[in-house]
């Protein structure tokens, strides 16, 4: 918030916030409750944020090649068929440097071959390149 | 001079909200901090702009000791936050906080083989508890007359020396479910390390459980990597998803590892937070038996779990930009700040007034 001797004048302060780098002039009347609401739309905010770039991150794939194309070039969560067994797991490691990050709790059964091994697989896994 | 300073800082300055509201002054200009100058983009160089970044906005810095750091004041305060945040959620789904030694008898990582085989290679050792003079050089050495019987292990993770303790106690159902947690700093010694994201010493809080069921630990397992899940997206802002863990990447010593990831803006994946079920690999290794209500003995059913100093990593990376810093006003240390813009003493003095009033 930035106050100067016009806002003093006007009884007004300005805001800027830091997520959308917006900046407004508000009264100062009821400035609590309004940060109030405001920082709670920050965190929403932020979180949504984040939310919405994850899923336009997340893809599925089919084939090894489109694989490592994405893990390549594009980098995010890639959902691939995984015929389960720690060899293929490895193979895809050393050749992509892509884990599994995990297998989801919640996904839903879906029979598919593996990307690598072409073995069948009941459900897709979350490959990525980790930290 | 001064109103042209103040305009600057109003673009610079890093701010975010109501609880803890600072009003900007000379003294403390420096200890509020703002949008980093000159910081390399996002887009040119990633990890470079978050190695520029940790630093800029002082929250650490590399320490004389290869791959540990110093958690800066600013840094350390939002950890306070999200340990107050972790903690009262541990507090409010039944677990106590308990301490347990830094060092563990190396004899004890032999008794669980898949643990030990998993930490090996990142151990730091105690050899000696002594320095003295040497005479020749005068110079500061080990004294050889000081070595240690057994070693001692800096723990890289607690389980062992947990569970030795947990025999005792441990005799029948009564004593279970123990559900405790402790904030400890842990070190394994990494080549390749990272402010917050990968260090050799870091800060975490690690949670272990012994419970009289298969099923009651499990759930328990459940319990907590349900508990990270609404502190990463309610308080850090960071969305998640749950899985299991494969067994390459499964906790050395757990049947089964649950793990939550978050995808960073640079689209790789940090894991943010496990939970293990243990099955009764530890009671086994330490041979913690209970009897149950029809008298019977059986091995106790373990978990453990962790979150650590690495959340800070993820927080930065999730959701700052190129201008630095930007943190979910849940866990900012400091929330708003208050610039006055003046010319003269007297008009700062107006306006500081009316600030103390708004704050």
């Amino acid at each position: 918030m930035a106050m100067g001797p016009r806002d003093l004048e006007n009884n007004t302060i300005e805001i800027a916030r830091r997520d959308t780098l917006q900046k407004e002039i508000i009264s100062q009347e009821g400035i609590e409750n309004y940060i109030d609401a405001l920082l709670k739309d920050i965190q929403s905010n932020i979180y949504q944020k984040a939310l919405k770039f994850r899923e336009e991150n997340t893809f599925k794939v089919d084939t090894y090649e489109e694989f490592k194309d994405i893990v390549e070039n594009k980098g995010g969560f890639v959902l691939a068929h995984w015929d389960g067994t720690a060899e293929t797991e490895q193979k895809i490691k050393e050749e992509t440097k892509a884990t599994i990050r995990v297998i989801p709790l919640n996904a839903p059964n879906e029979e598919g071959k593996c990307i690598y091994s072409g073995k069948p697989s009941n459900r897709r896994v979350i490959f990525a390149k980790a930290y | 001079m001064n109103l042209l300073f103040c305009y600057i800082l109003l673009f610079i300055i890093y701010f975010c909200s109501s609880c803890d509201i600072k009003i900007f002054n000379k003294n403390n200009a420096k200890i509020i901090p703002y949008m980093a100058k000159n910081l390399t983009k996002r887009q040119e160089n990633y990890s470079q702009w978050y190695n520029e970044l940790v630093v800029k906005a002082d929250l650490a810095e590399n320490s004389a000791v290869r791959g540990c750091m110093v958690i800066k004041p600013y840094g350390y305060s939002i950890w306070e936050k999200m340990q107050a945040a972790i903690d009262k959620m541990f507090k409010d789904t039944g677990h106590s906080n308990a301490y347990f030694p830094l060092f563990i008898p190396k004899s004890f990582f032999s008794k669980e083989a898949s643990h030990v085989d998993g930490f090996a290679k990142e151990c730091a050792v105690v050899t000696h508890y002594r320095l003295k003079n040497d005479e020749k050089t005068n110079k500061i050495i080990v004294d050889p007359d000081a070595k240690l019987e057994e070693e001692l292990i800096v723990r890289p993770t607690s389980e062992t020396i947990i569970w030795n303790t947990y025999k005792n106690w441990i005799q029948s159902y009564r004593d279970l479910p123990i559900l405790v947690n402790q904030w400890a700093n842990v070190v394994r010694w990494e080549m390749r390390t990272r402010l917050f994201l990968r260090t050799a010493e870091f800060l975490w809080q690690e949670g272990h459980t012994a419970h009289a069921t298969r099923q009651e630990a499990i759930e328990e397992t459940e319990q907590m990597i349900n508990v990270y899940t609404d502190f990463a997206e309610n308080w850090m802002g960071v969305p998640v998803i749950q899985g299991f863990k494969s067994e390459n990447e499964r906790f050395a010593g757990a049947l089964e590892t649950y793990a939550i990831e978050a995808l960073m803006q640079d689209g790789k994946a940090l894991q943010a937070g496990t939970s293990h079920f243990l099955g009764q690999n530890f009671a086994k290794a330490f041979d913690v038996k209970f009897t149950d209500q029809n008298g019977k003995q059986d091995f106790v059913w373990a978990t453990s779990w962790g979150v650590s100093t690495r959340l800070i990593g993820a927080l930065i990376m999730a959701h700052s930009d190129d201008n630095g810093l930007v943190l979910p006003p849940k866990l900012a240390p400091i929330q708003v700040v208050i610039v006055p813009i003046y010319k003269g003493q007297d008009q700062l003095d107006k306006l500081n007034e009316k600030a103390n009033i708004i704050k």
